[in-house]
């Protein structure tokens, strides 16, 4: 996805790469690695004076039952402010989709923390930023 | 099974039983009436055993002795549950293959069986084998079996090779019978004879003869035998000496021996496969021709009824070909007229081609007939004028003919006569000048002679030979000579245009490997470079590896420390919720449970329910603690009083045994034997009742 880059993730494993979550390709995926709370540290793309300011974010998952958003707008990853709270349908191992609204402007680093989920392990197949 | 049942029938009513049965006859048999006839097929094989009335045996009896037996002689059937029972009831089914198996063998069977009787090996069992004379007695029952074993043997082998006996004194009877025959007519011929004189000369003679012409006919048969086994060696002989004239030749032939060996023996071996498969086709021919003749005589008799089928298809296919004619025959009347106009004028123009063929070969007989007449008197004249018929033109020819050729040997004969005096005066001349060089030769030899040199003519003659003869010498070997020098020549030429040819070739070479040395300089330099980079990359490469894996170690141990820390942060929120809980209900916003109003009061209860049960235990120790010393001995003494009365029970019950017998009317209650027997004993006894 056209800047959307992973930086951080609570869980390693050399099959799900976390790359896999922003190659576009559902059938990829990142997986946890058991136990909660896991986080994704997302770094978005921040535009040349006059390109829009994403609105939201889509996330394709399975498995999670509360996700927390938190944002921040440094230079540096730290102080993130809570935006919104999710939670997710129980699939029972289905994909859920999900977009999640980017209110606000200038947002540069995204966390994404799986507070809860449904079973021992979830997953992330796609994140898609929307403008 | 028809077929079987006809054999059965068949056997049964040959010798030996001569049943006289039927097809139907013996289907229609009565189980039991099939047994019997299977008990007599037994008698017959065995004898003494089997003559039991079948009908009045038991029948597992019967069972027993038949099956056993059928196995002894060797007959091939599963002797279980169903066989048993369906033999016992005579069922066709079973029995009908048993008895057409032991008709089919009689004989042998018949043999079997009384070997059987004398070979089926006993079983004894071990333990009665330890026994001596048990082992003496097995032991010499087996040796007899071996023994009889031999002599079997040798019987039969006796049987095959000697003749029958009645056979050989039939002859004998036979033999006897001429011979009294012959001497009757000895007698006879005797008594004719006696008185002629001159008789005993004649019958030497004629015995003579006799005995002559029998000789004849041996010898002739020996030379007819001999003459063939000379053919075959004479067959023998040629082939052999063919052959060997073809090895011959083949050596003598070319100078690679072998080769030519081979070659011929690979012909051989051609020849041979021909003939084998010329063999082989033809004894496949012959083999095709043995089958259809079997097949034909294997065919089912030819009844009378197809045959009349088949002459009645024949009568009517007939017919149909009759009619068919017929219709053609209409057919061909019925057609339009023009086709008769036709007709009629093709048989004429038939018939007088007939005529004219007929007429052609008149005239052409009769001129045969003419010409023959022709040379007949051609030949009468030839004998009669000494000449053949000549016309005009041809004796002039033959006159014109006849005055060239006397001109020409005219011609000739006078060359003739020329040179026939040539040739005499030439020989006088010659025969001159011979008498001449005599004359001169003896002149010489004279002048030898006078000079001392004798023999000079000889040596100048011989000189002048051998002279000759060393130019001839010479001029094969300058021959020779010229020969070499030009093979020298020639070779010399092909070294020098092989040289040649070879000359750019080699320049091309040495280019070549100056290049390839240059090249080879530069390679080696290349592949140092190439080496050292590789190392270095190669080392590159560990060293990142290394790093990345310590990279992933710490990744790795980053995330357990961050799944620990979040679990660790939820139980220190835990107990912060409790503790801020705490706090309220001791303030008094809440209430812990029905019972505390706060967790601490909770606590305190139960400190103090646990104070008081470990008071409660305190005292319960010390109590146990003094009370142990007097409860202690008050045990033992009631342990002594126990075993005491253990004791005074016994003795009383020892003589409350020896008093029953009498007081055997005080068994109401056993106390009351006891209360006498304490009575009769003493005094300080305690009464036990119950």
């Amino acid at each position: 996805m056209a800047g959307l880059k992973v930086m951080m993730v609570s869980s390693m494993d050399d099959r799900h790469l976390p790359q896999m979550m922003t190659d576009g390709n559902e059938r990829t995926f990142w997986i946890s690695t058991g136990m909660y709370p896991q986080e994704i540290l997302l770094e978005l793309p921040q535009g040349q004076g006059g390109a829009k300011p994403p609105r939201g974010i889509q996330i394709s998952s399975t498995g999670i039952r509360v996700l927390q958003v938190e944002a921040s707008t440094g230079p540096a990853p730290i102080n993130f402010e809570r935006l919104q709270d999710v939670e997710l349908p129980n699939r029972s191992g289905g994909l859920q989709t999900e977009t999640i609204a980017l209110a606000g402007g200038s947002w540069r680093y995204l966390r994404l923390r799986v507070a809860r989920g449904w079973s021992d392990f979830c997953s992330v197949h796609k994140l898609l930023l929307m403008l | 099974m028809a077929t079987l049942l006809k054999e059965i029938v068949d056997h049964l009513n040959a010798e030996p039983f001569h049943m006289n049965l039927t097809l139907v006859t013996f289907d229609e048999k009565q189980p039991i009436e099939l047994l019997e006839t299977l008990n007599a097929i037994l008698v017959h094989l065995d004898g003494k055993k089997h003559e039991v009335d079948v009908r009045e045996e038991n029948q597992d009896n019967m069972y027993v002795r038949m099956a056993g037996f059928l196995h002894v002689i060797g007959c091939k059937a599963n002797y279980d549950e169903e066989f048993q029972k369906s033999f016992v009831a005579g069922d066709k089914r079973t029995l009908y293959p048993i008895i057409h198996w032991l008709l089919s063998d009689l004989e042998r069977l018949r043999k079997r069986a009384y070997l059987a009787h004398y070979l089926v090996p006993i079983d004894v069992p071990p333990e009665f084998l330890g026994d001596e004379a048990m082992m003496e007695m097995y032991q010499q029952y087996k040796g007899l079996q071996a023994q009889f074993k031999s002599n079997h043997q040798a019987l039969e082998q006796a049987k095959e090779t000697s003749t029958n006996p009645s056979e050989l004194r039939k002859e004998l009877q036979q033999l006897e019978a001429e011979k009294e025959q012959l001497q009757q007519k000895i007698a006879s011929l005797q008594s004719k004879t006696q008185n002629k004189e001159g008789f005993d000369a004649l019958l030497e003679v004629t015995s003579s003869l006799r005995k002559e012409q029998e000789e004849e006919a041996r010898i002739a048969e020996k030379i007819r035998e001999q003459r063939v086994q000379l053919e075959q060696a004479e067959q023998q002989y040629m082939l052999s000496t063919q052959r060997l004239a073809e090895l011959k030749s083949s050596i003598k032939d070319s100078d690679a021996g072998a080769e030519t060996m081979l070659k011929v023996l690979r012909d051989e071996v051609n020849r041979n496969r021909e003939n084998l498969e010329r063999y082989r086709r033809e004894v496949d021919e012959k083999k095709d021709r043995l089958h259809t003749l079997e097949a034909t005589l294997s065919e089912p008799p030819v009844s009378q009824v197809m045959i009349r089928d088949l002459e009645s298809q024949v009568a009517g296919l007939r017919d149909e070909i009759q009619t068919l004619e017929d219709r053609l025959e209409e057919d061909a009347n019925q057609t339009d007229d023009k086709l008769t106009v036709f007709k009629q004028q093709a048989n004429l123009v038939g018939k007088k081609k007939e005529i004219a063929l007929k007429e052609l070969k008149d005239a052409e007989h009769e001129r045969s007939e003419l010409s023959q007449r022709l040379s007949d008197r051609e030949r009468e004249y030839e004998e009669r004028r000494g000449h053949k018929f000549l016309r005009k033109d041809e004796f002039k020819q033959y006159a014109a003919e006849l005055r060239e050729k006397t001109a020409k040997y005219k011609e000739m004969k006078a060359d003739l006569n020329e040179i026939r005096q040539e040739v005499a005066t030439l020989t006088r001349t010659e025969q001159i000048l011979q008498q001449r060089d005599e004359r001169l030769a003896k002149t010489v030899a004279e002048l030898e002679a006078k000079r001392g040199v004798a023999g000079y003519q000889t040596t100048e003659r011989s000189l002048e030979e051998i002279s000759a003869h060393k130019a001839q010498v010479d001029k094969s070997k300058e021959v020779q000579l010229d020969e070499l020098s030009r093979i020298v020549t020639e070779i010399t030429n092909q070294l020098k245009d092989k040289k040649n040819q070879l000359a750019p070739q080699i320049k091309n070479l040495r280019e070549v490997r100056a290049q390839f040395q240059e090249l080879e300089a530069k390679y080696n330099e290349k592949k140092g470079a190439y080496n050292s980079v590789q190392l270095a990359v190669d080392s590159d490469l560990s060293r990142l590896r290394h790093e990345v894996e310590t990279l992933q170690a710490e990744c790795d141990d980053a995330e357990s420390r961050y799944h620990q820390h979040n679990v660790d942060i939820q139980t220190a929120e835990a107990l912060l919720e409790r503790a801020n809980k705490e706090a309220k209900y001791q303030r008094g916003e809440g209430r812990y449970s029905k019972e505390f109003a706060t967790l601490s009061a909770l606590l305190t209860n139960k400190l103090n329910e646990l104070d008081l049960h470990s008071r409660d235990l305190r005292k319960q120790q010390k109590e146990v603690k003094e009370n142990q010393e007097p409860r202690m001995k008050q045990r033992e003494m009631f342990s002594v009083l126990q075993r005491l009365l253990d004791v005074k029970l016994k003795t009383a019950g020892q003589e409350a045994g020896g008093m029953r017998t009498t007081g055997e009317s005080f068994r109401a209650g056993g106390g009351a034997v006891m209360d006498m027997a304490g009575q009769a004993q003493g005094v300080n006894r305690l009464i036990i009742t119950e």
